[in-house]
């Protein structure tokens, strides 16, 4: 079964494949550079310039990192932001917030929970947002009381987002 | 409401306008009975063996660790990385892998002492979005390290995904 008008198919299905949306908002990207000594001492650092491998839709704007709903919807969001050294004892919590129009979403943890002893390591999160259409939605990432050495690792921290009804 | 082919419904739409796709490719697995002693001296393990299914909507999970997607489409995917038997010299890696195509770290050289309890046992449950181009696979990758051959991968380490578009 197709449904579809002249133009576009929007969606399809089978017996064997299930439903796929071949236009349906989504996207995936990862940072391009390393990101340096951008946070420690309580600096919330917007995380931005990415790479894309995917961007179904173009909402997604990789430069800024900025997401844009195009219309009213439900959409998930997750992503796995990678320590890449600087982070020490004296860096008690981390915080990641994702920043939507209609409100923020915050993540926080003591920050050995997920960093081992040298820094490096893995702070994964999820987040389903209620968006209107044109609404944004942005990461910050900020880790407390300490110096800001911390660091963000190019290959590792990747951002997703996939539109869900 | 019942949208159908001749074999198959594929939509069916509740008396409050739920809309369900009872053949939508999904599957959850967990770790029945508990893998004992499988890492923890830097023995690699993948695929991460998660063999009793609890469904397999379209039978694209082989019951042994491996999804193989049936079209391109993009996937939910939940993992509940469920791990017992930890001691404080233990570290661990472990990732998702969207297989040939990219991985996706959950945790890289995490001190195992740091994040598991005073009985040694650790939970972490990420999720992403993959991006799959047909027959494209995906599993899971775990190496703990660093001690004894004592790590056990409980009843409760589970394994899902669901095609989303």
């Amino acid at each position: 079964m197709v449904t579809q008008n002249c133009i576009n198919t929007y969606s399809t299905y089978s017996s064997t494949t299930g439903e796929i949306k071949p236009n349906q908002p989504a996207y995936g990207a990862t940072l391009t550079n390393n990101a340096l000594n951008i946070t420690g001492d309580g600096t919330a650092y917007t995380v931005a310039g990415f790479t894309e491998w995917y961007d179904i839709g173009s909402d997604f704007a990789s430069a800024t990192g900025i997401y844009t709903a195009p219309v009213d919807c439900m959409f998930y969001f997750s992503g796995n932001f990678y320590g890449n050294g600087g982070l020490t004892a004296a860096h008690t919590k981390t915080e990641i917030k994702v920043v939507t129009s209609n409100r923020t979403y915050v993540n926080n943890s003591f920050s050995w929970q997920f960093y081992e002893k040298s820094g490096f390591g893995s702070y994964f999160w999820t987040v389903i947002a209620d968006m209107d259409a044109a609404d944004t939605a942005t990461y910050t990432y900020t880790v407390y009381n300490g110096t800001k050495t911390v660091d963000l690792f190019a290959a590792r921290t990747y951002v997703q987002g996939i539109f869900i009804c | 409401m019942v949208t159908q082919n001749a074999i198959n419904s594929f939509y069916t739409v509740g008396s409050n306008q739920e809309l369900t796709k009872t053949l939508q490719p999904a599957f959850l697995a967990q770790v029945i009975p508990a893998e004992l002693n499988a890492t923890g001296d830097s023995t690699v393990v993948e695929p991460v063996v998660v063999d009793s299914e609890r469904y397999d909507q379209n039978a694209d999970y082989d019951g042994a660790g491996t999804y193989t997607a049936p079209v391109g489409s993009k996937a939910l995917v939940t993992v509940n990385f469920n791990i017992e038997g930890l001691a404080a010299a233990h570290d661990i890696l472990c990732s998702i892998k969207n297989v040939g195509i990219k991985e996706y770290y959950v945790m890289w050289g995490t001190q195992i002492g740091d994040v598991a309890d005073n009985g040694g046992h650790a939970a972490f449950s990420p999720t992403y979005v993959l991006a799959f181009d047909a027959a494209d696979t995906s599993d899971m990758y775990i190496n703990v390290r660093g001690g004894a051959k004592s790590v056990d991968f409980s009843v409760d380490f589970s394994f899902a995904i669901t095609q989303m578009q």
